[in-house]
């Protein structure tokens, strides 16, 4: 045991010796001879002085003699022995008394000094062996009380702790040999259950899964010789899962063999929790983010198109009024150009044809501007039908009689043979409006020779359809692409035949507020055209879808017009 | 030092008669005048006829090595780009078309040589495309002075629009504006100014 | 010498119109309907100003230009375009050399005559007495 020792002579010093001698002149040679060696000792005669002596000074070291008057030193050791204060102590006997040295050594004596001749010579040695061995005994107390003291305090401080200290083997139960307080807070067990003999097993206490994984950690890091952790689940008394941390390290003897592991154990679950929802609020802010993102790639793109048909709309107005304004400029130029002429100069004769073209002009930009300012009334959202009882047949044939000198002219056979019992409710004007146009194109498109136009219906239980075919020059398939277009002149010079440009986009108009459709088909160039208009009623249901649409707005019909709400295609 | 000036103006579709009302303001220039109008050949010579009616300037088509003179107009003939060498000689070029045109008024333009001793100033008029653009850059960096002819004005406002989209074009003018423009540039040249 | 002008146009309208214009300043006007025409008359040996429309049917304005080119005709003449349109076609720029005004309609009749008589000035040669002023007027 190494100690720091101080001085042997402090030692020395600060240890008591009492002389316990009657005989006066052999106290005081005793005495002499102590003092010589470096001790200070006290004299007692008595054995009552000695035990009171003693009492006062429990750590005196006695040189006491066997038999002193009043007691023996049986007699003294007894007495002292009750009332606990063991002091330690040498036993001096006379010449030839070893059988009672014997005896005393029994009782406890340090040692024993038989009183013959040289006696004096060894004395001082075996006072201080003794006061060494006592010195070394005291530190030894010490040590031991302060170790205890450390063990208090670590317990203390163990069973104050959230989580469970160990110490323990790697064998497959993991057998522990300390278990600190904590367990009964981590696991619900107490140390006695998890310690001893009839123990529990503390790898029956791990989840099933994590078993062999913990095991395998802790041997590979004994192995290695380095500290492990692992994370891992408990299965409590009560049934409940817990996360645990464990932290440790193997121990191992000075020679390098393996002890024992010694480690720590905390309950980790609300960590774990807060981790796991963190983790789950992480996914739900991760989803809502892409929603998000997918919201606003959708909304960019319906705002993309929205801008693309803003533009496509703003640039077809755009073409509309360019158009409109480029086919104003030729019929202007006479008119800009000959007005001044009118009555001057020696073009003066020819005033009469000057005022034809001007008048024909002037016929040709009124027609236009008609024509625009019909189209622009058809493409507002604000119309009026007024819904009747079409007959189509009778219709066609009013328009018929009205552009009858069209037709003489140019020796054209116009053959009506829709059925007179058709009824199809539409707006009669606009409806003439179409047929109107419709003949204007056939004429203008026939050979001079002449040809034929006819008219037909057809009709199935969801259309009526009207068919115009004409024996002219026909149309090629790009004509027949562009032909409703606006300002579209599929002979683009022949502005003189009065030919805006605009018919066919009206009609197209009028027969989509109508619900319906218009169409063309021609097999090519010189092999006719056909026109198809087709509204989306039967006669049938001709009187059901005026009283319908009555219903649905709550009007009674007077007689003449009817709105129909916000009419559109 | 004697310090020349130089002015070139281009002009393409609608030129000649823009010309004939630019060229009616000048007086006799302290200046040397290169036109390079797109046109056919065969009215090379009527062109230069008329401007030389209307002008108090010697009026004549360029000519191979023929020097600059002070107070003259030189007409750029079909078929050749007419370059400027040391400032002085002209030279009249074979070449291919450029933007299409043989003159090109670029080619003109960009001929002029960086020197000390000149003023330039450069004029583009009415026509199609953006022939004469690079030759304003140019001139700007010389230092001269730039003037496109205004789009009221403009038969087709193609060149004149494509110089000022340089953003180097110091004058947007009419014709007549631009006949006194250059009278007053002559007399007072903008490096003069600065 | 005769002043000779064609105006080459589909529009009967417009043909009148230059017809009369003209006439009353003392040109002689020829009206062609088509390109194709005007090309007949210039291999007849037509020499003048000519007036070209753009929008025609079949052959428009500036194909007839290319083909007079093509065919060598262009000589003698001098060719201005007169239309409706507002601006002309990115690659008519090939043929800025061949045509030497853009007119637009509807025109003032005192400006078409203006014209007119500027390009039959350009067409005459010396001997109208026009000289070589220049030199003079120094």
């Amino acid at each position: 045991m190494e100690t720091a020792l101080t001085n042997e002579s402090d030692l020395r010093s600060s240890m008591e010796i009492l002389i316990a001698e009657d005989n006066e002149a052999t106290s005081r040679l005793i005495d002499k001879t102590l003092v010589r060696a470096g001790f200070r000792p006290a004299r007692a005669s008595t054995g009552a002085e000695t035990i009171e002596i003693i009492m006062r000074n429990p750590e005196t070291l006695v040189l006491l003699d066997y038999r002193l008057p009043d007691m023996t030193a049986k007699q003294i050791i007894y007495q002292l022995g009750q009332t606990h204060s063991v002091a330690p102590f040498i036993v001096m006997t006379g010449e030839g008394d070893e059988r009672i040295a014997v005896e005393m050594m029994k009782l406890g004596a340090r040692d024993y000094v038989i009183k013959d001749g040289d006696f004096l010579e060894f004395l001082p040695q075996v006072v201080k062996r003794v006061t060494t061995q006592l010195a070394t005994e005291a530190e030894l107390r010490q040590t031991r009380a302060k170790l205890k003291d450390s063990e208090r305090i670590l317990l203390s401080l163990l069973s104050n702790l959230h989580g469970m200290a160990y110490r323990g083997h790697i064998d497959d139960e993991r057998k522990m040999s300390f278990v600190s307080e904590g367990s009964i807070e981590l696991i619900g067990y107490g140390p006695s259950d998890l310690t001893g003999e009839r123990s529990i097993s503390y790898i029956d206490l791990i989840h099933r899964n994590d078993r062999d994984m913990v095991l395998s950690i802790i041997r590979s890091a004994v192995k290695q010789l380095c500290p492990f952790q692992i994370t891992y689940r408990l299965q409590c008394v009560n049934g409940y899962e817990k996360w645990v941390l464990e932290k440790g390290d193997g121990i191992f003897s000075p020679e390098g063999e393996f002890l024992a592991v010694e480690g720590f154990i905390t309950d980790i679950t609300d960590r774990k929790k807060a981790e796991e929802e963190i983790r789950r609020k992480n996914d739900e802010l991760l989803a809502t983010q892409n929603e998000l993102r997918d919201i606003n790639m959708h909304l960019e793109g319906k705002v993309r198109e929205r801008t693309i048909q803003i533009e496509r709309m703003l640039k077809q107005k755009e073409d509309f009024i360019s158009q409109l304004a480029h086919d104003l400029r030729s019929p202007l130029t006479p008119l800009v150009a000959l007005v001044p002429m009118l009555g001057k100069g020696p073009e003066h004769a020819r005033d009469g044809e000057i005022l034809d073209v001007i008048g024909r002009n002037v016929q040709y930009m009124k027609n236009l501007v008609e024509k625009t300012v019909q189209l622009a009334a058809i493409n507002s959202s604000k119309v009026e039908l007024n819904i009747r009882k079409v007959n189509f047949s009778k219709v066609l044939a009013d328009v018929i009689r009205r552009k009858s000198h069209n037709f003489s002219e140019r020796s054209i056979t116009i053959k009506n043979k829709i059925d007179r019992k058709i009824i199809i409710p539409a707006d009669d004007l606009l409806i003439m409006e179409v047929l109107d146009n419709l003949i204007s194109n056939a004429v203008k498109f026939m050979p001079p020779e002449g040809g034929t136009l006819t008219f037909d219906a057809q009709l199935d239980d969801k259309f009526s359809t009207i068919s115009v075919r004409d024996s002219g020059i026909g149309l090629t398939g790009e004509q027949a692409s562009r032909i409703f277009e606006e300002f579209y002149k599929v002979d683009e010079s022949r502005h003189e035949l009065g030919s805006a440009g605009l018919g066919l986009a009206i009609c197209s108009r009028i027969m989509k507020k109508h619900g319906g459709k218009i169409w063309v088909e021609s097999e090519g160039l010189g092999k006719g055209t056909t026109f198809y208009l087709s509204f989306p009623v039967c006669v049938d249901q001709a009187e059901e879808f005026v009283l319908s649409v009555e219903q649905a707005l709550g009007i009674r019909r007077e007689g003449s017009s009817m709105f129909v709400g916000k009419g559109g295609p | 030092m004697e310090i020349r000036t130089i002015i070139v103006i281009g002009a393409s579709t609608g030129g000649p008669q823009t010309l004939s009302l630019v060229i009616a303001r000048l007086p006799v220039l302290d200046a040397s005048v290169l036109i390079v109008q797109h046109m056919p050949k065969y009215i090379n010579e009527s062109i230069v006829r008329r401007l030389a009616e209307l002008s108090r300037m010697k009026v004549k088509l360029g000519e191979n090595g023929e020097w600059l003179e002070n107070g003259t107009i030189y007409v750029a003939p079909s078929d050749v780009h007419m370059k400027l060498q040391n400032n002085r000689t002209i030279e009249l070029a074979a070449g291919e078309k450029i933007n299409y045109v043989r003159p090109a008024i670029d080619v003109t333009m960009k001929s002029i040589q960086r020197s000390s001793g000149i003023n330039t100033i450069g004029v583009v008029l009415t026509g199609m495309g953006s022939d004469g653009t690079k030759g304003i850059r140019h001139i700007k960096s010389l230092g001269g002075a730039t003037i496109a002819q205004n789009e009221d004005s403009c038969v087709i406002y193609g060149m004149p629009k494509a110089a000022v989209s340089t953003g180097m074009v110091d004058f947007i003018l009419s014709p007549e504006e631009i006949g006194d423009k250059i009278t007053e540039l002559v007399n007072c040249p903008i490096s003069a100014l600065a | 010498m005769r002043r000779r002008v064609m105006i080459v146009d589909d529009e009967p309208s417009i043909r009148f119109t230059v017809q009369v214009v003209l006439k009353t300043a003392g040109f002689d006007v020829i009206p062609i309907e088509s390109g194709k025409r005007c090309i007949e008359e210039l291999a007849k040996g037509f020499k003048g100003v000519i007036l070209m429309d753009v929008m025609m049917q079949q052959m428009n304005g500036w194909d007839t230009v290319k083909e007079i080119n093509s065919r060598g005709l262009a000589e003698g003449n001098i060719i201005s375009m007169l239309t409706a349109k507002e601006f002309p076609d990115a690659d008519m720029e090939k043929l800025t050399e061949s045509v030497i005004n853009y007119m637009k309609k509807p025109f003032e009749p005192r400006d078409l005559i203006a014209n007119v008589e500027e390009y039959c000035r350009w067409l005459e040669g010396p001997q109208s007495g026009i000289g070589q002023q220049s030199e003079i007027i120094n």
